[in-house]
């Protein structure tokens, strides 16, 4: 009777145990995802603000970094629970980095795009109006051919 | 009749207005189609020569391709192509209701993609194990860039009927999602889904003298 009880309490604790390691993996991978998912949409931001492809190519190394660590997590054996979680730290600092990374390069791009584009406007201004200096001493020149050009008319027989 | 200055100002506004509309046409992005491309190229890198003999493999027999996604999709991209294995009845992705093939998943392989950017990988792959009953034969272990993976509850084909065995390869491409955080199958143009996937046959037969 005893023994019984004993085997059905190990039973429950093992079926509680795997339900609590199996919501655990879930979780993990939930967060895994949600976390990705935010850092993604801050490098997106930071490219739609105008960051260059240097800027972008070094996001996108980090993040592929990220991703062959995950590999690694996944190649692991269940057992290993030490270099997972190794892994996990590294991952989860490598996606913070990131995300740092990419607000601040958000901010610098969004600047530096605004300040480009101040200039190519104030740039147009100063051609319209170099345009219309041009145009006006080529108009006075056109004028002042006019008058010797007069002067100099001749009358040719037919 | 005396030159006015004044007249300047109209030309100059002129200019003015042309010059600016110049540089916001310059400036401003261009709405364009995004999409993706898949491709897989044979041994000698173009689209052919995909088998070294015959599309009829032996056990072990290397076969070496390439794979590869464009991304025009005017922003960095996730993109995970997605190996299925599948026989004659399995059917394939569907185009127009965006479904992946029910096919059982063999490996996967991710990445980031800039824009504008083409994302290669070498596929190389070859049938390490089968088994054979009832007429039925079945791939149990495939090996791709020197990795095992056992497969389970693997298709089958029946042997006998023709010469060999088919089955094909689906490459799947799967984009990441930022509204559902996770991947989907295709990319979203608007109020469309469009997918892109690929399947090549491959025969387990003759020489190994499956009948």
């Amino acid at each position: 009777m005893k023994n019984a009880f004993r085997w059905r309490t190990a039973c429950i604790l093992v079926l509680i145990i795997s339900l609590l390691y199996s919501f655990q993996a879930v979780s993990s991978a939930t967060s895994f995802n949600s976390q990705l998912n935010i850092v993604i949409q801050d490098v997106r931001n930071a490219e739609s603000s105008g960051a260059n492809l240097k800027e972008m190519q070094v996001m996108v190394d980090q993040l592929n970094t990220v991703l062959n660590l995950q590999n690694q997590i996944g190649s692991l054996s269940d057992q290993d629970v030490v270099s997972k979680t190794r892994l996990l730290e590294q991952i989860n600092t490598d996606l913070n980095s990131t995300d740092a990374q990419a607000k601040e390069i958000s901010t610098i791009a969004a600047q530096r795009t605004f300040t480009d584009h101040v200039l190519a406007y104030t740039a147009a201004l100063v051609g319209a109006l170099v345009a219309t200096i041009l145009y006006h001493y080529c108009l006075l020149f056109w004028r002042k051919n006019r008058v010797s050009r007069t002067f100099r008319m001749t009358l040719a027989p037919k | 009749m005396r030159y006015k200055y004044r007249t300047l100002i109209p030309i100059f506004l002129t200019f003015l207005v042309a010059f600016e509309l110049l540089t916001y046409a310059t400036i401003a992005t261009r709405p364009t189609q995004p999409f993706f491309e898949l491709f897989v190229l044979g041994s000698n890198g173009t689209a052919a020569d995909y088998f070294p003999n015959s599309t009829n493999l032996a056990v072990g027999e290397n076969v070496n391709w390439t794979l590869g996604v464009v991304n025009q999709m005017g922003s960095m991209q996730l993109a995970d192509i997605r190996v299925k294995l599948g026989n004659e009845t399995i059917i394939s992705p569907n185009d127009t209701q965006a479904t992946p093939s029910p096919a059982p998943l063999v490996t996967e392989f991710k990445h980031f993609i800039l824009a504008n950017e083409t994302w290669t990988l070498p596929f190389s792959w070859h049938v390490s194990n089968y088994t054979s009953s009832d007429g039925r034969v079945m791939i149990t272990k495939l090996s791709i860039n020197n990795v095992t993976y056992p497969l389970q509850d693997a298709p089958t084909c029946q042997t006998g009927v023709s010469e060999s065995c088919s089955f094909k390869l689906i490459f799947e491409l799967w984009t990441w999602n930022t509204d559902d955080a996770d991947f989907q199958f295709g990319w979203w143009n608007g109020q469309r889904q469009i997918v892109a996937w690929l399947q090549i046959w491959f025969g387990l037969g003759t020489p190994s003298g499956l009948k």
